[in-house]
């Protein structure tokens, strides 16, 4: 193939899938988005992080083509993005099996039983097909959502807290299986509360503060990016880094 | 919506309280209606205390009473509990276990049988009764009233037929008893034949002879007065008779009604609660949103719904029906009528409910407000003519005529009793209610058109008009009128794209890239011209300049099919570069107006051989000479169609022709090519690659049409076009007053 030729010399590592520019999100009088502008590389794993009314949700929300920006663009491959939302949307009555078959029509995939099969293969949910997703833990439950943002094998994915309500096995399991996602070639895009995930699984770091993009680069980067040295760990570092800027 | 209904129905399955509900419901209903109308109508329980001593005749006049017929009768009419005291009458009043009391006292029969005597004495019953609320004082009052009159309607006939045998007594003569005497009377028939026979018998001057012509004219006159009094008592008995004509309205009979009504009551609270919660449930999982994010349109989702309640209904309904009919009679022939107002009612009653789901939001709510909503329109519905004041009966009619509970309920009487109403119009009026009810889910369909496409087209089309000024202005006038007929046509939303400047950066790409070299001075100097009467008409215009139109319409397309208030958004114009913004789910699909062909993915595949996301791929290896690149040698539209069709995208196609597993003639000499170019194949595609980011900055409420400008009117006339003035005014006055 010509992707793996070196015959062409090049590479699509670096191919940037999705970009936005310049977006802005007004709610009423209130901005949610100002000017947010940034993209996302094949394969990246992007943390959209943040204290609570950032716009990160919005940010997601409006990259997963659910509300339309006020202004600025998102440059996106049409209909190859999965949204996984925060609360999980899927039908608790029915079967995970059932569920995942019904949005696998829904999406028009080609082979629907495989489709399915691979799905609860990836999930290690095989043995739990025939139960109602009302009745799984909430870590299955999530996985079960991120499951159902896959089946139309999307090229970008974006995840809205998708560890809230976890434990710590399940948060774990949870990233495994989005790491693995990453490891494919999938775009992550994840927005979260928990900022030693962020620097733990995120490949860069997006950070907003009232609807303002104050900071996109690595942990690492953002370690420097604090004038007061001293930080016991990268949480205070971030908290030093909202502060120096007002927030 | 094939995989929605199904997910639905499992849905209901594994609900067993909802499921039961949909079964159960029915059934009760059904046995409850047949027990009553099966039973016919309760006789209320009244307490009878009986004080005249037992064995005692009833003797009017010579005419002997049948005490024991007589209460059999009344006891026919109510349910007679035999009391034995007045204290366990009152007892039974005060409970509750009797309506009322009805005591007959101990001297009734000697004051009835007074009635016939020269003395008589009005016999009077004592009533007992529990006025605890007014619905009972109502109903009490009107059955012992009834019944009071029905035993006063008898004597009087009695006691009329007495008053009547004295006047033929007194008229005729004949033997009269009283107190054990029999008494002679001579009537006055007697007694003017026996003064006539004497009055020749006297002498002609006798002095008695005028008394005597006094005595017989009275007698003659008295005969023939009394003669006439006979019938005057008989009609004192039934003093007025009725005469009924139905002037309007045409009534099944009480058990087809009874039934109608059951059945409607049903259908609605089935109906409306199934499909509210329903689309409640949606919002509720959270799969709303994803849901109609491009996976099924909202207008499918509401017609997935509606298709549920209607099945549903139709199910439930018939369950119904068919219960009923094991104690009352239904005529099965006519299950296609009453089928028909099923169907229909179902439609109006799911289209209603829907409109409640999608007000509410979350399924408890939706029930809730289905239930506050239904109860009082289906009782309310249910007041007569007349019961009520006429201004709160025009209210009523209001009611009546906006839910679709009294239309369904006249549908369903006429389909059931052949004697009810018609069935043509309560049907078309549910249908007409439920494309309201769905009509409050707006379908919003966004138009985006190509400017600079139109602007070509009408400008080699029509003939030139020079205005008063000199410019050149028929393609303009040609483009508007043609925005204008597409509003007209009932477009709501619509985006034009104009070329403000042809050259764009798609020529520091590329050297032969168009430019506006050789274009018609007369056609380049009228985009400013019908950029500003578009904008003057209230159509929103993005002129281009950095960007192309198309660059626009792609951006303006994924704008609006991000918002999941838009339904569709129908890309109009044939050019082949727009085939790549045209997705999958059917909601951006292009048009070409002038072929009145919509294209979407099959469309598209169709046409060009290849599916929309190759279609820059396909251009940068065919070419395009319009827009001036000209693509790699020996690539032409069928080969490339083929290799695409087969590997999607440039980077997929094997380097080698041997390794493609698609017959191609000279796929060695073409894969060479694609090898030798390929840096040139991937700039030919980023030059047919749309930016989705060019600048529109528009949401999709900002190209709802609400009519021209103030300065539309006199462009117009600059345009020696001022008919398109008046249309743009015709059209916004009659969106005005559509609301």
């Amino acid at each position: 193939m010509f992707a793996e030729s070196a015959t062409h010399g090049r590479s699509i590592d670096g191919e940037v899938v999705i970009e936005t520019r310049a977006l802005v999100k007004r709610f009423g009088e209130r901005e949610a988005l100002r000017g947010v502008s940034f993209a996302a590389h094949r394969g990246e794993l992007l943390a959209v992080i943040g204290p609570n009314g950032a716009g990160k949700t919005t940010l997601l929300s409006i990259l997963a083509g659910i509300r339309p920006p006020d202004a600025g663009t998102v440059s996106r491959p049409p209909g190859e993005i999965g949204w996984i939302p925060q609360q999980a949307a899927f039908y608790r009555r029915l079967t995970v099996t059932e569920n995942l078959r019904l949005f696998a029509h829904l999406e028009k995939v080609p082979d629907t039983d495989a489709t399915v099969e691979e799905m609860l293969d990836q999930t290690g949910l095989a043995d739990r097909r025939n139960d109602q997703v009302g009745t799984l833990s909430g870590g299955n439950q999530q996985r079960i959502n991120i499951a159902i943002g896959l089946l139309a094998r999307p090229r970008v994915l974006l995840l809205d807290e998708p560890s809230a309500g976890l434990d710590p096995r399940q948060r774990e399991r949870l990233w495994e299986f989005v790491l693995g996602l990453a490891v494919a070639g999938t775009t992550v895009i994840f927005s979260t509360h928990n900022i030693a995930e962020a620097e733990r699984y995120g490949q860069r770091l997006l950070v907003l503060a009232d609807g303002e993009a104050l900071f996109d680069g690595t942990s690492a980067e953002l370690h420097a990016a604090v004038r007061e040295s001293g930080a016991r760990d990268f949480e205070q570092a971030f908290v030093a880094f909202l502060r120096d800027r007002g927030h | 919506m094939r995989w929605l209904f199904i997910k639905d129905l499992q849905i209901l399955r594994r609900s067993p309280l909802v499921t039961a509900l949909l079964v159960v419901y029915p059934v009760a209903i059904a046995v409850l209606i047949g027990f009553a109308l099966s039973r016919g109508p309760e006789t209320p329980r009244v307490a009878f205390l009986n004080e005249v001593p037992a064995g005692q005749p009833f003797v009017l006049a010579g005419t002997k009473f049948d005490i024991a017929g007589a209460r059999s009768a009344l006891c026919s009419r109510i349910d007679c509990i035999p009391v034995s005291s007045e204290q366990q009458a009152r007892d039974m009043v005060a409970s509750g276990d009797a309506l009322a009391a009805l005591i007959l006292p101990p001297d009734l029969i000697q004051k009835l049988e007074s009635l016939g005597s020269l003395t008589p004495s009005q016999p009077t019953v004592r009533v007992l009764v529990n006025e605890e609320d007014p619905v009972k004082a109502r109903l009490v009052d009107d059955r012992i009233s009834s019944l009071v009159t029905e035993a006063n309607l008898k004597i009087s006939k009695q006691v009329t037929r007495i008053s009547t045998n004295y006047l033929t007594l007194l008229l005729r003569g004949g033997n009269f008893n009283l107190l054990g005497q029999t008494f002679n009377v001579l009537g006055l028939k007697n007694t003017q034949r026996i003064l006539e026979a004497v009055r020749p018998q006297l002498p002609a001057n006798s002095p008695f002879a005028v008394a005597l012509d006094r005595v017989i004219q009275f007698s003659k006159l008295a005969r023939q007065n009394l003669n006439l009094a006979t019938p005057l008592l008989g009609s004192i008995a039934h003093p007025i008779d009725v005469q009924k004509e139905v002037v309007s309205g045409s009534p099944p009979s009480l058990d087809a009604f009874a039934i109608s009504v059951a059945a409607t009551v049903t259908l609605m609270f089935v109906t409306v609660l199934l499909v509210a919660g329903s689309l409640a449930l949606e919002r509720e999982e959270n799969a709303f949103a994803r849901l109609t994010r491009g996976l099924v349109g909202r207008t499918a989702l509401l017609l997935e719904k509606v298709g549920l309640g209607v099945t549903l209904s139709i199910v439930v309904t018939l369950l119904m029906l068919g219960g009923l009919s094991l104690f009352v009679h239904i005529d099965w022939g006519r299950l296609p009528l009453f089928g028909a107002a099923i169907v229909a009612g179902g439609a109006a009653f799911a289209a209603f409910g829907a409109a409640i789901g999608g007000a509410a939001r979350e399924v408890r709510a939706s029930s809730l407000l289905a239930f506050m909503i239904s109860l009082p329109i289906a009782f309310v519905s249910l007041v007569e003519s007349g019961t009520v004041s006429p201004a709160l009966f025009d209210v009523i009619k209001v009611v009546r005529a906006l839910f679709p509970f009294h239309a369904a309920l006249d549908a369903m009487s006429g389909g059931l009793d052949a004697a009810g109403p018609a069935l043509g119009l309560p049907i078309l009026h549910l249908l007409r209610l439920g494309a309201l009810s769905c009509d409050t889910w707006e379908s919003v369909k966004v138009h985006l058109i190509d400017g600079t496409y139109e602007l070509f087209r009408y400008f080699f089309a029509l003939p030139q008009h020079v205005n008063r000024e000199d410019h050149e202005v028929a393609a303009t006038r040609g483009v508007v009128g043609s925005v204008l007929t597409l509003l007209e046509e009932g477009a709501t939303h619509v985006g034009v794209a104009t070329d403000h400047v042809i050259e764009s950066f798609r020529n520091d790409m590329w050297p032969t890239y168009k430019t506006g070299e050789g274009v018609d001075p007369a056609l380049k100097s009228q985009f400013p011209i019908v950029e500003q009467a578009l904008a003057a008409a209230g159509v929103t215009v993005w002129p281009m300049v950095e960007f192309e139109a198309d660059d626009a319409l792609c951006a303006a397309a994924a704008m609006a099919a991000a918002d999941p208030a838009v339904d569709q958004v129908i890309i109009c114009t044939p050019d082949k570069d727009l085939g790549q913004c045209v997705t999958e789910d059917g909601r951006i699909v292009q048009l070409d107006r002038r072929q009145g062909t919509v294209f979407n993915r099959a469309g598209v595949s169709e046409k060009f051989g290849v599916p929309p996301e190759s279609i820059p791929d396909y251009l940068a290896l065919v070419g395009d000479s319009a827009d001036g690149f000209p693509g790699l040698p020996g690539w032409g539209a069928k080969s490339t169609a083929a290799v695409l069709a087969r590997y999607g995208r440039l980077e997929d196609i094997p380097a080698a022709g041997d390794e493609w597993d698609v017959a191609v003639r000279g796929a060695g000499k073409l894969a060479a090519t694609l090898r030798n170019q390929f840096d040139e194949a991937l700039l030919f595609r980023r030059i047919a690659t749309l930016q989705p980011d060019a600048p529109i900055s528009a949401a999709v409420e900002d190209l709802r049409w609400t009519g021209p400008a103030a300065g539309f009117a006199e462009l117009c006339d600059w345009l020696d076009a001022t008919g398109l003035a008046a249309r743009a005014d015709a059209l916004a006055a009659a969106r005005a007053r559509a609301g």
